[in-house]
């Protein structure tokens, strides 16, 4: 059986080849601590990340990555290849927030989605990167993403996250939360629009106050 | 919330095939906040965090480790105990002969029996009249207390 790993992703940063990814897989299946550990340096902010967005606040975000890698480390046996190792922490990532979720009953608060699928406009987003003065507005940016996505239902936040931010692939995700695959597109698009309109009530807001 | 996104959801279904929707998807509004996102900071989680979970992840290698020498240690034991228990309830037949059960009523009629047997004895030596505590070993009081002599009854 083929293992499909997702090499671009496994060294965030460094190209690690398939081969010696194939080795970390397999050395986790025998239960070898240290090839986790490896495993768990590679994707560990990203799936804080992610569950960090899908649960209300952070101590909690980092039980669940604890729990997700704990889990991983279980079962590592059990796991067949068929999927990347990404997607198969990422599944168990979306599991235990979906199971967290039901356990608090989380509802979050209603925000209309009238007139966001009408419009469809980009944004003028400078780069600041070497701009101390653009990495606070960027800082402030990115605290508008994380509040429009906190009002999102979990259907929409999941779907978004997984696909614009973790990179998988429609079927995977369709897969992975049990729907269609035409109904992860929807979902996409519709948690796409949602953010567009917060950024712009965000940024043609602070232009008409100045 | 929910019910603005399935009004949304069912909307889309019936104005968009999934060419349409795919074309929506690719257009530059959707794609900038795809491009927005991947360019978001990363929370990277503390040493603490770390530590936290290699202990976490010991303790259950452990706790593996320990069920699994106890299965070991416990399986063929717990065979050998339930065998060796069907052994002496099925195999084992103990040879034990039934004693004939007494009953309380037995032993009062036996206790009747003796005390009717003494009484006839006790009559027998003694003749009527004498109770039981007139009578010595099977001798009558009377002919014990004639144990004295002449000189005795002169003295008188």
């Amino acid at each position: 059986m083929e293992l499909c790993i997702g090499a671009s992703r496994l060294s965030a940063g460094n190209q690690t080849d398939h081969a010696s990814e194939l080795a970390i897989v397999e050395r986790c299946r025998k239960q070898d601590y240290e090839a986790f550990g490896k495993l768990v340096d590679t994707y560990q902010n990203r799936l804080f990340g992610f569950v960090r967005r899908m649960v209300p606040n952070a101590e909690e975000a980092a039980d669940v990555t604890q729990e997700v890698f704990i889990r991983a480390f279980q079962s590592f046996g059990r796991f067949d290849g068929r999927c990347s190792v990404r997607t198969w922490l990422f599944r168990i990532a979306y599991n235990l927030c979906v199971d967290r979720a039901r356990k608090v009953d989380r509802s979050p608060s209603e925000v209309s989605l009238q007139g966001t699928t009408e419009v469809d406009e980009t944004f003028d987003v400078p780069d600041g990167r070497w701009q101390p003065d653009q990495i606070a507005i960027d800082t402030e940016l990115a605290s508008v993403i994380d509040e429009a996505i906190s009002t999102m239902s979990e259907k929409l936040r999941s779907v978004l996250l997984l696909h614009d931010k973790e990179d998988l692939p429609y079927e995977e995700i369709a897969q992975m939360v049990g729907v269609p695959v035409g109904t992860v597109k929807s979902r996409l698009f519709l948690a796409r629009a949602h953010l567009q309109q917060h950024l712009r009530n965000y940024l043609y807001g602070e232009v008409s106050q100045s | 919330m929910k019910r603005f996104e399935n009004v949304h959801m069912e909307g889309l279904r019936n104005t968009m095939t999934e060419k349409e929707l795919d074309s929506k998807l690719e257009s530059a509004g959707q794609l900038q906040v795809r491009q927005l996102l991947q360019t978001m900071p990363e929370e990277s989680l503390s040493l603490t965090w770390r530590s936290s979970l290699n202990e976490k992840l010991m303790a259950s290698v452990e706790t593996r480790r320990r069920k699994r020498r106890v299965a070991w240690f416990l399986s063929p034991a717990l065979g050998i105990g339930l065998a060796s228990v069907f052994a002496v309830v099925f195999l084992v037949k103990p040879n034990v002969t039934p004693e004939p059960a007494q009953s309380s009523s037995s032993s009062l009629e036996a206790k009747l029996v003796a005390s009717h047997q003494d009484s006839v004895r006790y009559g027998e030596v003694t003749g009527a009249g004498l109770n039981q505590d007139e009578v010595i070993d099977g001798k009558s009081v009377t002919s014990v207390s004639t144990d004295y002599g002449e000189v005795d009854l002169g003295s008188l």
